[in-house]
């Protein structure tokens, strides 16, 4: 349903380096589902402003470094 | 599977079993003749219709206690802004839904009413003069059944966008 949108992201990369985190890790340290997680690695979901923060304050880096506009 | 997808699952499951249930009889009833001029019709219909409502009310009770057993509490807490978005959009959809019925509905009972009248009682064919006997027993009966159909519409979306969508 409708295009990907413009935004990668290296959550997933991300994650491998910060010691293997699990995608259920991760949805718990931000208050979201495991599903929704997957959906932004998969890039069918683009997360809010606070959400997209939140990840990177997880992982201790700047929200650019996760989230890359590709438009 | 996330907690919001299986109570919508539960949801769809209990209005498609009890509702589906109640309207399958309800129509089989009135297209079969029977409680076309039954003076106690509404009192019948009006009894089943609260013992389905009573129903439906225990089956997502139980339901939803089984989904919340069986998924972790961490899970069941998670306030996922995806889920509440594809909720609104599934709403929004289903409230076009619920419109586009309702407004059918209208019309139909607007030209069998008129059909009805133009006719005459007496002149009339048993399926019109039922409309004429029972008219808002049955009327009532399709505005649940748009509201129920609408819910499914909105339900369908949900499960659609959690499983597929963006």
């Amino acid at each position: 349903m409708g295009k990907a949108p413009p935004i990668e992201n290296r959550i997933r990369e991300l994650r491998f380096h910060a010691g293997e985190m699990t995608q259920q890790q991760l949805a718990e340290a931000i208050g979201m589902t495991r599903q929704t997680i997957a959906a932004m690695e998969q890039n069918r979901y683009s997360p809010s402003l606070e959400a997209a923060f939140r990840i990177a304050q997880v992982f201790g880096v700047e929200i650019g470094e996760v989230f890359q506009w590709k438009g | 599977m996330s907690y919001r997808e299986k109570s919508v699952w539960a949801e769809v499951l209990v209005t498609v079993l009890v509702w589906g249930v109640y309207f399958l009889n309800l129509s089989g009833h009135v297209l079969n003749g029977g409680g076309l001029e039954e003076p106690g019709f509404a009192g019948a219909w009006g009894g089943r219709f609260v013992e389905t409502l009573i129903a439906a009310i225990i089956a997502q009770i139980i339901l939803t206690s089984i989904v919340g057993a069986l998924t972790p509490k961490a899970e069941r807490q998670a306030r996922d802004e995806r889920e509440r978005a594809y909720r609104w959009r599934s709403q929004a959809v289903g409230f076009h839904a619920l419109i586009i019925l309702l407004f059918s509905l209208g019309f139909f009972l607007f030209a069998a009413g008129g059909l009805t009248g133009a006719m005459g009682q007496e002149g009339g064919t048993p399926a019109l003069q039922t409309l004429t006997s029972n008219s808002l027993v049955l009327a009532a009966n399709g505005v649940v059944a748009a509201v129920i159909l609408a819910e499914l519409v909105a339900f369908s979306m949900e499960l659609f966008l959690l499983r597929r969508g963006r």
